[in-house]
């Protein structure tokens, strides 16, 4: 079987950092968490990060496809030269927000909405099809919760290592929504000050939205900044909402991706956790980092300025990571404290990295990490 | 050697869990008889379901979880290597419990839902309780695209077999009322569940022809020719009467009803059912027809 490279083409982001990588960087170079606190008459109650509303003015399109369209739309003179690009995309909830809304009127029969065409995932399929045609072929919706844009990226990461395509777009979506607001509030999972990831008094995670676009390729290495060198998944088998304490699949997630980059710990420069703010989920992160990396390296979470952004995070994070590294920086909150371990960033540093991982961690014990070698 | 097996296969739906049942289905001639399909009647659940997990964790599960939990250990869970990849497609996913969560909260106007709903109501739960309760730690993956994931199915699937390695696939949907709110384009969906492996490299078996333009274009290739059954979906059930053909046209339909994933039940028919003659399985994809050949 062919063993092909697999190149980061080109990559943006949506999120509370801004639309796009150049306001993105601009904000972090300011080291402001950019947290919204809402009124008491705010249908969201609890503090959390708002991509730009602008994004979401009047049409007909549910939220996460204007998401994916606008992702689509900064990286396209990267990809609308070619026809038949697969699409990878990851969501936790996509759609749901738009549900909530119609809910009442849809069970009472006061209105007729199409929900298999609304509802469901096939939505943004179907929208980005309409708006790219034939530059877009196969697509697939991976759904695994906070680790949706990670299995995205691995299966894009194993059709073109192997052969199978040549190209493909891997995007990660997610919006705000009650469900997962006050279903997270219900598992006491939500911060009610505003979230403190990888610190001593962290208390929970704060919702975030937004969105990020990788445009993958093998072939020519030219103009490229960074190369996918290893990617693993698996399950934990323990428990449907918590991380194993043991933290035995996450460390095996780490050695896998560590094997098959050919790298060792010592080659990885940072860590960009996945570092919800939860004091379960950071606890058995950086355990299961501890044990590999010692304390010579360098681990933050971008949760302090866009929250958690759900089943986008992984392809959110590392848009906005390979942007900090382009930039030879790792940004921090300005008023970050108390770290909860002396592994963890505690301001923003000028740093030169050239292999780094992306951690996530989703329901069900759903174990994902990727390795990056930036040039 | 371009060809891929699949074995393990394990259906149940809410008219039966044997696979007796389903044989007698097809060699009553009900999936090749449309004006019968009606006969069956079908209910929004299936009953003892969950007879086969023993922990009281089984409380806490949907009938989706608990269908993918049935499915896998009378089917391909039953020889899972610890390295086997397996995915789940699903339309809907775990759409009873997101249901009662969204009318929790816009309509109970709830401040909180039940935490068991909630971590529930993801899509990769099914397959979280299963590895959960049998304590695996397999690569699992859920792909979902509402109307069209059994497109991705086949997207997927044409990939997927040309890479190493046995895998799984399973796939269901449970019955939830907010299925039935969609009065636009109304769906008869109930409960139907499917597991198998996939084996890579295979002389026999199954392997995509490709994507065609109508019915006469694939009515001229050989493999149509040399094939006896040819399985369908059920408006292309109706196009295949109408262009008399003089194969044996199936469906899955009344195994499935109008699940969007009826393509990953079709595909294992030819094997599950035994077929000793070559088959054609066919799915609409918007003006395309995507096709499958088996040869036995």
């Amino acid at each position: 079987m062919k063993r092909n490279r697999v190149f980061i083409r080109d990559f943006t982001s949506i999120s509370s950092l801004g639309v796009g990588i150049n306001e993105t960087i601009s904000n972090l170079e300011k080291e402001q968490c950019p947290i919204y606190i809402p009124t008491d008459s705010e249908i969201f109650h609890y503090p959390h990060f708002r991509i730009n509303q602008t994004l979401f003015d009047s049409n007909e399109l549910i939220n996460c496809s204007k998401i994916v369209l606008k992702l689509l739309e900064m990286v396209e003179k990267s990809f609308v030269k070619y026809k038949n690009i697969p699409i990878f995309i990851g969501t936790s909830t996509g759609g749901i927000r738009e549900t909530e809304e119609v809910y009442r009127d849809l069970s009472e029969k006061k209105i007729k909405y199409p929900l298999f065409k609304r509802h469901f995932f096939n939505k943004m399929v179907t929208d980005v099809k309409s708006k790219y045609g034939d530059t877009i072929g196969e697509f697939y919706t991976f759904s695994t919760a906070c680790s949706s844009s990670g299995h995205s990226l691995l299966q894009a990461y194993k059709f073109i290592k192997n052969g199978l395509i040549d190209r493909a777009l891997v995007v990660g979506v997610d919006t705000l929504s009650l469900t997962t607001m006050i279903g997270f509030d219900s598992l006491k999972l939500v911060s009610h000050t505003g979230t403190k990831p990888l610190t001593t008094g962290r208390d929970g995670l704060s919702l975030g939205e937004g969105g990020g676009v990788l445009f993958l390729e093998s072939g020519d290495e030219t103009g490229v900044d960074s190369e996918i060198v290893g990617c693993h998944s698996n399950s934990d088998g323990y428990h449907i909402s918590s991380p194993d304490p043991d933290g035995a699949m996450q460390r095996e997630c780490v050695e896998k991706t560590l094997q098959e980059a050919g790298i060792t710990p010592s080659d990885i420069d940072y860590i960009n956790a996945h570092g919800t703010g939860t004091p379960m989920n950071d606890e058995v992160e950086i355990k299961t980092i501890k044990t590999f990396f010692n304390n010579k390296v360098i681990v933050s979470s971008l949760k302090s300025f866009i929250g958690h952004t759900l089943g986008a995070s992984t392809a959110c994070e590392l848009a906005i990571t390979l942007a900090m590294l382009k930039n030879n920086k790792i940004y921090q909150v300005k008023d970050f404290s108390d770290p909860m371990d002396e592994i963890v960033l505690t301001k923003t540093i000028q740093k030169d990295v050239k292999y780094f991982l992306k951690n996530s961690f989703g329901f069900g014990g759903n174990n994902f990490t990727v390795g990056i070698k930036v040039k | 050697m371009n060809f891929s097996s699949i074995c393990d296969i394990s259906i149940i739906n809410s008219y039966s869990k044997e696979k007796e049942a389903f044989i007698k289905l097809f060699s009553d001639g009900i999936l090749e008889d449309n004006k019968r399909w009606d006969e069956i009647i079908y209910s929004n659940t299936i009953e003892n379901i969950d007879k086969n997990i023993n922990t009281p964790v089984k409380k806490r599960m949907s009938q989706m979880s608990c269908g993918i939990f049935y499915v896998m250990e009378e089917g391909a869970g039953k020889n899972l290597l610890t390295d086997e990849e397996i995915y789940l497609f699903t339309s809907f996913g775990e759409i009873d419990t997101t249901d009662k969560i969204i009318k929790s909260i816009t309509i109970d106007k709830m401040s909180l839902v039940s935490p068991t709903h909630f971590h529930n109501s993801v899509h990769n739960t099914p397959l979280g309780y299963y590895t959960i309760i049998k304590k695996l730690h397999n690569y699992c993956g859920t792909i979902s695209d509402g109307v069209l994931t059994g497109i991705s199915f086949i997207n997927f699937i044409k990939n997927r077999v040309k890479l190493d390695g046995t895998f799984v696939v399973t796939s269901g949907e449970e019955y939830s009322p907010f299925l039935d709110m969609d009065t636009v384009e109304p769906k008869k969906i109930k409960p139907s569940f499917i597991s198998y492996r996939i084996i890579p490299n295979q002389d026999k078996g199954f392997r995509y022809l490709g994507s065609f333009k109508n019915l006469d274009e694939i009515k001229s290739i050989n493999e149509y020719k040399n094939a006896k059954y040819i399985l369908t979906d059920k408006i292309l059930f109706d196009e295949m009467y109408k262009s008399k053909s003089d194969k044996i046209i199936l469906s899955e339909y009344p195994i499935v009803l109008d699940n969007p994933c009826g393509v990953i039940f079709r595909l294992a028919l030819p094997f599950y059912l035994s077929f000793n003659e070559n088959s054609l399985v066919l799915e609409r994809n918007g003006i395309n027809i995507e096709v499958f050949e088996v040869k036995n």
